[in-house]
């Protein structure tokens, strides 16, 4: 298997399980806070900040909602409502994922052209 | 027996129909019928083959949201599973997008890396070739030179007008006239060979003749001498039409006319060839005669001055 299909069958298989955790914590942990969640939620966060998806349109929107839920799900932590929190950390995580893909659109978006640019260069040099 | 059978056949009515009201009284959220939407969207797309482990992902999820609905219509987390499923189905379609987008600029760019290469080649083929026959080319002008210098009698020289090859009058003709001596005949003939050889792009055929006489019989003589040169190198195959004969007299004496040896000198032809193939070489020389009796240069004393 390529190595780039063996790094996407782990992320889809990271997220399954982050998801299946998170029902299965919001079943039989009512009395533990989802600090594992948060540090997710927030370690994408910030890998999507890093990529700049705050200057894409619609990554900033995603970005905007999983920072709301993130703070809603801190508050819900606050308030010993353990399972508010992890379905808002579950929110925030496929917001943040969903900002991050879109900010590495972008970005491919940019070396594509940039890349096309140059094949137009080369081909007009050749008098093509 | 009998009132056992109504009675499950009457719960499971009352479950489907209990079933059917709850669905009447608590419709699908919106989200989860946005999610199922999105789902199917992207599953209809290019995320199938670019990013299916992410389209999985959203379908696990919204198989959970279906799950929690069918248990429970107001279970708030089916909001919640649905709203994680439609993000998970954007990101699958993300992906395909990047898959795309990548794959499209990665194949121009190796089309025109492929044609470069290619060009590349060629033109790397064709300096090879073009070395091979420039080197050819100047193997064979510095064999034609080398012929030149052995050519009994004739003095070889480059300058800016070319190579000048010099031969003496006396050599060639007979006293006072333009007509051939036979052993002029066999210079001539290796000289042309030579010349051959050399691939030139034309050859001037210049007549001198000492100053004794008038100018008008100097010029008639040399130009005649000059056009007998020609006439011969024509017979040996040298394309008459790169060729010229010119008549040049008594002008640029290349000795003094106060002696008999001068006169002797300044009697000659001068054959400028233009256009060879090496033309780097600056050389001069003299071709020395086994036969002395075919001296170049002096003259016999007492000698006709034409």
């Amino acid at each position: 298997m390529p190595f780039k299909a063996k790094r996407l069958a782990r992320r889809a298989s990271w997220a399954t399980a982050c998801v299946s955790l998170a029902l299965i914590g919001a079943s039989c942990a009512k009395s533990q806070a989802p600090h594992g969640q948060l540090a997710t939620s927030q370690a994408t966060l910030k890998a999507a900040e890093e990529l700049r998806a705050g200057e894409v349109p619609k990554a900033s929107l995603h970005l905007q909602m999983a920072k709301e839920n993130t703070e809603r799900a801190q508050r819900c932590m606050q308030k010993g409502k353990h399972d508010e929190a992890l379905y808002a950390l579950m929110r925030a995580q496929s917001d943040a994922e969903l900002a991050l893909i879109l900010a590495k659109e972008a970005q491919a978006q940019k070396d594509a052209q940039a890349a096309l640019d140059k094949v137009r260069s080369l081909r007009s040099q050749n008098g093509e | 027996m009998q009132r056992h059978l109504q009675l499950s056949t009457a719960l499971l009515g009352g479950f489907a129909a209990l079933t059917q009201a709850c669905a009447t009284t608590h419709p699908m959220p919106v989200e989860l019928a946005e999610a199922r939407r999105d789902y199917e969207y992207s599953a209809s797309g290019e995320a199938t083959q670019a990013a299916p482990a992410e389209l999985h992902t959203a379908k696990v999820t919204l198989e959970k949201a279906n799950e929690a609905f069918a248990r429970d219509p107001e279970d708030p987390h089916v909001r919640d599973l649905a709203y994680v499923a439609q993000r998970q189905a954007a990101v699958a379609r993300a992906q395909a997008r990047i898959h795309l987008t990548t794959a499209q600029a990665d194949k121009a760019v190796n089309e025109v890396q492929g044609a470069q290469a290619s060009a590349l080649a060629s033109t790397q083929d064709e300096l090879r070739r073009t070395k091979e026959q420039l080197t050819q080319a100047e193997m064979e002008s510095k064999a034609a030179m080398e012929a030149l210098h052995q050519i009994k009698g004739s003095q070889v020289k480059k300058d800016s007008r070319g190579t000048i090859i010099t031969l003496s009058g006396n050599v060639l003709f007979e006293t006072g006239k333009a007509t051939l001596l036979p052993a002029a005949r066999a210079t001539l003939g290796d000289l042309a060979k030579a010349l051959l050889r050399m691939k030139a792009k034309s050859i001037v055929i210049e007549g001198y003749t000492d100053n004794t006489g008038s100018d008008k019989r100097n010029a008639q003589v040399s130009q005649a001498r000059a056009e007998a040169v020609l006439g011969y190198f024509a017979s040996q195959g040298i394309n008459a039409e790169m060729m010229k004969a010119v008549g040049k007299g008594n002008t640029n004496p290349i000795a003094k006319n106060t002696t008999a040896e001068g006169r002797a000198t300044n009697r000659r032809v001068e054959i400028v060839v233009q256009g060879e193939a090496s033309a780097d070489e600056t050389e001069s020389s003299q071709a020395e005669g086994q036969n002395a009796g075919a001296s170049a240069v002096k003259a016999p004393a007492g000698a006709a001055v034409k």
